[in-house]
């Protein structure tokens, strides 16, 4: 009987959604919604984020100036609340980018082939 | 939500009226709510019934409160949430605070009994109630606003009708407290509650003769606390961050030291609100730092102004928190 894999740890999680929003948003302006959505996507539904996750980071985020949001009516004609980068957001992509490659890279050497 | 059945809105009222349990600004809130609906329509759209939908959606939510809790630390109707240390810090202080005002001698009360006794329960209540986050939190502080106004009236009355007793006569620090206490992220009312406060605290000064007990010192106490105030109610009215509108509190306060020396070297008249003390004038900035600590504020000027720079621009309005 194989063993259902364990969920990625909240740590990680948690290290990994700054870099992540930066990089959904870096393709063009989102919503929660579908950030949550683009994240399961992206990670094979390996990375699940809760609202009360997702909401908190993207709330940061837009305090430390990495990211705006402006409203825009979806197509059910409601306002909608989107995000969007801002200069320090990509700058700050670039950044997050670097080192997650460092991490990426020295793990790689570490653990070796799986 | 499971009373909700099959109706959206109900749902929806539901899902809203939990959240906002945490006084989460209502921003936050809509944007919750956008959620909520969003995935309701998903699992519509893949077949689910609409009662099934709305289940699902809000397993898949989760404890309601729990994600309140979770934004709330970023954002409420108060600006971040406190730390714990934070809370239970702001919490003692404003305790030193009322201990102060209950010790009959030797500092005597810069409050008369009647107000002092009222505002020392109010900022209890104030503090008790953002520390809990509880949502009566920002009726209370309106309460103290409206209070504020009463401050202002009595002392027209008293100047036009000599029989009317000023009722709240030494309640500086308290007006303080109520434009630090409230956060610039608040709704419209709010903002405009503490623009009339303001201008209603600055306008005593300025035709009211302003705060007497103190004004008879080497410097015009009541030039000296204008220009800050003035300071402190426009960061707080553009929603600067709090560490500016802590700049304006302390600067006011470092004003005042001059002034409470000068009364501490006289010494003559046997008057309490003539003679310096320590704990008296940390009487009067505990309730500040409190005040500050609790309902510390983030938004950034930036961001304040982003409206109008996007209008500028051209660009697509963005959202005023």
């Amino acid at each position: 009987m194989t063993k259902k894999p364990e969920r990625i740890a909240k740590d990680l999680v948690a290290a990994s959604a700054t870099a992540l929003v930066l990089a959904i948003l870096q393709k063009g302006s989102s919503y929660g919604y579908a950030i949550i959505q683009e994240v399961r996507t992206l990670s094979g539904g390996e990375l699940e984020w809760s609202e009360g996750m997702l909401y908190p980071v993207l709330h940061r985020m837009e305090d430390q100036g990495l990211i705006e949001s402006f409203e825009e009516r979806g197509e059910n004609g409601r306002k909608r609340k989107y995000y969007r980068l801002r200069a320090d957001g990509k700058r700050a992509l670039v950044e997050e980018r670097r080192q997650w490659n460092v991490v990426h890279a020295a793990l790689a050497k570490a653990l070796g082939p799986a | 939500m499971g009373l909700a059945g099959d109706d959206i809105e109900v749902a929806v009222a539901c899902f809203r009226a939990e959240l906002e349990l945490e006084a989460l600004e209502a921003g936050t809130v809509d944007e919750l709510e956008d959620h909520y609906r969003e995935a309701i329509a998903a699992h519509e759209a893949k077949g689910m019934s609409r009662a099934m939908a709305i289940r699902i959606a809000g397993a898949e939510v989760g404890d309601l409160r729990v994600v309140a809790r979770e934004c709330a630390r970023v954002r409420s109707n108060f600006g971040p949430r406190p730390t714990q240390l934070v809370a239970w810090t702001a919490a003692a202080l404003t305790l030193v605070w009322i201990a102060m005002h209950y010790r009959p001698v030797p500092f005597g009360s810069p409050f008369s009994f009647h107000a002092g006794e009222i505002f020392v329960a109010g900022c209890a209540a104030v503090a008790i109630a953002l520390v809990f986050r509880s949502p009566q939190a920002l009726a209370l502080v309106l309460g103290f606003v409206i209070a504020g106004f009463a401050n202002v009236g009595s002392y027209a009355l008293s100047m036009l009708e000599h029989r009317w007793p000023i009722v709240f006569h030494d309640s500086l620090p308290v007006e303080l407290a109520i434009l630090a206490l409230i956060a610039t992220r608040g709704p419209r009312i709010t903002r405009a509650a503490l623009a009339m406060a303001a201008i209603g605290w600055m306008a005593r000064f300025v035709f009211l003769g302003g705060y007497n007990s103190y004004a008879s010192g080497p410097f015009d106490l009541k030039m000296t606390l204008l220009l800050p105030a003035l300071l402190l109610a426009a960061i707080l009215l553009i929603g600067a961050r709090v560490r500016w509108a802590w700049v304006a509190c302390l600067a006011i306060f470092v004003l005042i030291i001059p002034e409470l020396v000068e009364q501490f070297r006289r010494t003559v008249d046997p008057d309490w609100g003539r003679e310096f003390s320590w704990p008296r004038l940390l009487s009067f900035v505990s309730p500040l730092v409190a005040a500050v600590l609790a309902g510390g504020n983030t938004r950034s000027l930036r961001d304040a102004l982003q409206p109008l720079r996007d209008r500028i621009n051209g660009a697509p309005p963005t959202q005023a928190a």
